[in-house]
């Protein structure tokens, strides 16, 4: 069926869409129609046909009605209104029907035009955030999932399950009812989580089947990683200075493995760790990153230089 | 051609030169000998033109170098018309850093205690080990480096206040001698940009002294005697509005002594620049746009009356700020200066921008949504640059890179203190939000996006980021130890594409500022200066001023 194609009616009129219909279209959602008519030769109006009135009818329900309003010589047109699509994923046909009806004292047939389209499920998809890094062994933790309807649809009380790398569920929680402050439509809930039961690193599944939900939608899934670690034996003072060896630098992020701090105004940041040989690096903007390995096996100092980049190579002027 | 005491210089005692560079009669001498060689074919040739109006020189541009240029011809009597097509002076200098490269021993340097002289000066900017100085005209750098003092005096006497020398090394000077900024002009109402504290104290000694500047005029031709060959006559203009469109009322200037061409060089020009570096294709926006195009058309007019280029090497030494990093969320985001929201010309900005701080805040992805380098590199990295042009399958174009977009979290947001709306970031294609990374990659609609952005390949991107994160590494670009999560919502993606910076190369001229055509010899009566003007790869402003200044009066000295 051609969805703009214009159909005669007994009284000679002609209808079509000023935009046809889209091949596809979320369910639920609001199409948006603009209902042209054009008058039949002879027509004793002129075709206009401005005070008449346009149904939509879905199956035997009527579910919209408009009136033209506008004349351009030859055409009479409605404004644009809203038609919602059907609530379920399925291919749908709507009639546009001119009824038979009498305008400033002329009498007009009636004059159908089908339209066809069909209802897709709205897509979701998620976000994963306040993971904690490093978790400890067995410790539970928590993380926070957001969800999104591609059709900004309330989410409030559907399901989220977490499960860990080996496939088992770590958690679930249900999405609250308020979106996140800042956001469209993103609904959310904490999820505490059973603590990992094995060392390093780890990349956990979040799924949202999307099932529990007015709306027909598409799951998705999304991942998250950290790191798994014994409890700290150690505490370990990282002081960094300029490369003159005295000068504290204050804000560089120091991260040693998996743990991260940053430096105070001496120009130390203290981390507890297992013993063990980890990574160091530095960072602070306008420095060159500094990296190396250290091995702790009691309470620890370590001092590290940060040398300035040189300012040609951070001055843009 | 006749030689300058410059072009004679290199025999002398280095140290005991005259500094005086600009020697009045040589010029006298010089425009003579170019009399000479004009024909009376050439002179009924130039009756042809109906002249609108007619100044014995006249500037094309009202920029760092066309004022200067502007004073120094007026100085020595000459009437002067300066035609600029932007509303406002001040060019590309005005919402610059306000620095300039002069030393060579002035009073500021012997304050401190610098050492420095023309030799010295001239030493450091023809550094051969650098590509910076590699490949200019070492005539030119003479030349700029025996006019630093008399220049440093001569800006000063137009009211041009100094603010210091910068001490730390900078480009190719070695101890920080050489690069001084000028002090903001106080009651600037546009920008806060030192730049206005060269261009306004020139304006205003500009008009005191008589220079008509003719503001939205562009320049569309210059007028030669014959088509490549006699004296440069005049050029046509035609007035434009506020976004350079033409309006329909059109000039014929004459100018009886010499034109100037000042426009500010070619950065905003994807053709021409093409013919440098074929990858710099039109999503890249060159800096300062919202105040001056940079279109290259005193480039363009001058060769269709047979200019050659000069030292085009220099456009493409992958060194310097010939690209930059850029700001990010405005599409011109080619530099750190920017205007107040309030000022008239805020409209081509249309946003403030963001500047990052840390680059550990943000990933930065292509057209495809996958990462291409390690977002850290500085901003004169020419790898990253070479990355970021690189070709990423755009069937409809072989040459650019495409946009670059930064992608970054609230947490981000709220580390660097970013404000995410308008006027800081522009909604209409530069800046998006969005509650996912799915949702944010079909957010991106661009005019330099060729498709939308794969939110598969985004989302893949963050997740592999965030891993790096975790374990310290990034084992794809080895960014140093990735730092933070990109993870809570809502995402952000700001254009972030390079940005163009300076010309480095234009038309070619000799130590006196003359143009040469493509057989080596000068065309009578056409000048160049500044990003208009080859030969020498020195940012900032003091190579406009110093070859500015030498126009102006050379173009004075000539005869009527």
């Amino acid at each position: 069926m051609t969805l703009d194609a214009t159909a005669a009616g007994a009284a000679g009129l002609s209808l079509e869409l000023a935009e046809p219909l889209p091949p596809e279209a979320p369910v639920g959602s609001d199409l948006v129609l603009r209902v042209r008519v054009r008058g039949a030769a002879g027509d004793v109006r002129g075709g206009d046909l401005r005070g008449g009135r346009i149904e939509i009818v879905a199956g035997e329900d009527l579910i919209a009605v408009a009136g033209l309003k506008a004349f351009d010589g030859a055409v009479s047109e409605t404004a644009a209104f809203a038609v919602q699509a059907p609530a379920t994923v399925t291919a749908f046909t709507w009639l546009i029907r001119f009824p038979p009806q009498e305008i400033g004292g002329a009498a007009y047939g009636e004059c159908v035009l089908p339209v066809a389209s069909q209802t897709r499920p709205h897509r979701t998809s998620l976000a994963v955030w306040a993971v904690p890094s490093p978790v400890r062994l067995a410790e539970r933790f928590t993380v926070t999932v957001g969800a999104k309807s591609s059709g900004a649809c309330a989410l409030g009380d559907a399901r989220i399950e977490v499960r860990d790398d080996s496939g088992a569920i770590a958690g679930e929680g249900a999405l609250g009812q308020t979106p996140l402050p800042g956001t469209d439509a993103l609904y959310w809930t904490e999820i505490a989580l059973a603590g990992p039961r094995r060392e390093g690193q780890q990349c956990w599944d979040v799924a949202f089947a999307a099932t529990d939900v007015a709306l027909p939608h598409l799951a998705s899934s999304a991942q998250f990683g950290f790191t798994a670690v014994r409890p700290p034996e150690h505490r370990v003072a990282v002081t960094v200075t300029e490369d003159d060896g005295a000068t504290a630098v204050e804000g560089v992020q120091v991260a040693l493995g998996p743990w991260r701090a940053a430096t105070g105004k001496t120009g130390t940041a203290h981390i507890d760790v297992p013993a063990g040989t980890y990574d160091l690096a530095l960072w602070k903007p306008g420095f060159e990153a500094a990296s190396g390995r250290v091995t702790i096996a009691a309470d620890a100092n370590v001092q590290l230089d940060l040398t300035r980049l040189p300012e040609e190579l951070t001055a843009w002027d | 051609m006749s030689k300058t005491p410059v072009d004679a210089a290199p025999g002398k005692g280095p140290e005991n030169r005259p500094h005086a560079a600009i020697d009045r009669r040589s010029f006298l001498a010089s425009g003579a000998a170019v009399v000479a060689v004009a024909d009376a074919t050439a002179a009924q040739a130039a009756e042809a033109v109906s002249w609108d109006r007619e100044a014995d020189v006249v500037v094309i541009g009202a920029g760092a170098g066309g004022l200067v240029a502007a004073i120094a011809a007026r100085e020595k009597g000459a009437s002067v018309l300066i035609v600029e097509k932007n509303f406002d002076i001040g060019g590309r200098a005005m919402m610059s850093f306000g620095g300039l490269y002069i030393g060579g021993g002035n009073r500021l340097q012997k304050a401190k205690g610098v050492e420095d002289s023309p030799d010295r000066a001239f030493a450091d900017w023809s550094r051969p080990e650098k590509p910076m100085g590699r490949f200019s005209d070492r005539a030119l750098v003479r030349t700029w480096a025996d006019n630093n003092l008399d220049l440093f005096d001569w800006l000063e006497g137009h009211g041009i206040k100094w603010e210091g020398y910068r001490g730390a090394p900078d480009r190719l000077d070695r101890n920080g001698r050489t690069r001084l900024n000028v002090v903001r002009w106080p009651d600037e109402p546009t920008t806060p940009a030192r730049g206005s504290g060269f261009v306004r104290p020139l304006e205003k000694t500009a008009r005191q002294m008589g220079v008509e500047i003719l503001l939205q005029q562009q320049m569309t031709k210059i007028y030669r005697e014959n088509a490549l060959s006699g004296r440069i006559t005049g050029i046509a203009t035609v007035e434009v509005d506020d976004l350079y469109r033409p309006k329909t009322r059109t000039m014929n200037i004459r100018a009886r002594k010499g034109i100037i061409v000042a426009t500010g060089g070619s950065a905003g020009n994807p053709v021409f620049r093409t013919m440098f570096d074929v990858r710099l294709t039109d999503e890249y926006q060159a800096e300062n746009s919202e105040w001056t195009e940079r279109t290259g058309d005193g480039e363009i007019a001058a060769m269709e009356v047979g200019a050659a280029l000069g030292a085009t090497a220099c456009q493409t030494t992958q060194d310097d700020n010939l690209i930059t990093k850029g700001r990010m969320g405005k599409k011109s985001n080619g530099t750190i200066t920017e205007l107040y929201p309030t000022s008239r010309h805020f409209f081509r900005a249309r946003a403030l921008g963001l500047v990052v701080r840390d680059y550990q805040d943000v990933i930065l992805v292509k057209e495809n949504g996958l990462r291409f380098h390690d977002e850290t590199a500085s901003t004169r990295d020419y790898e990253y640059y070479a990355a970021a042009l690189a070709w990423t399958g755009d069937p409809g174009k072989m040459n650019g890179g495409g946009p670059i977009w930064a992608i970054f979290d609230a947490d981000a947001v709220a580390r660097e203190e970013w404000i995410v709306k308008p006027p800081h970031v522009d909604p209409d294609g530069y800046f998006f939000s969005a509650d996912t990374i799915d949702e944010l990659a079909g957010r991106i609609v661009n005019e330099y996006q060729w498709r939308p952005m794969p939110a598969a390949a985004l989302r893949k991107s963050v997740e592999h980021y965030n891993s790096f994160v975790d374990t310290g590494v990034d084992t794809d670009f080895k960014k140093p130890r990735p730092m933070y999560r990109i993870a809570r919502p809502p995402f952000y993606a700001a254009w972030h594409t390079p940005a163009l910076h300076d010309s480095y190369t234009g038309i070619r001229i000799n130590t006196t500022a003359e143009v040469l055509d493509l057989r080596g010899a000068v065309i009578p009566g056409l000048y160049a200066c500044g990003d208009s003007a080859g030969g020498f790869g020195q940012h900032g402003i003091c190579r406009a001023a110093t070859f500015g200044r030498i126009a102006g009066v050379h173009a004075a000295a000539q005869p009527a």
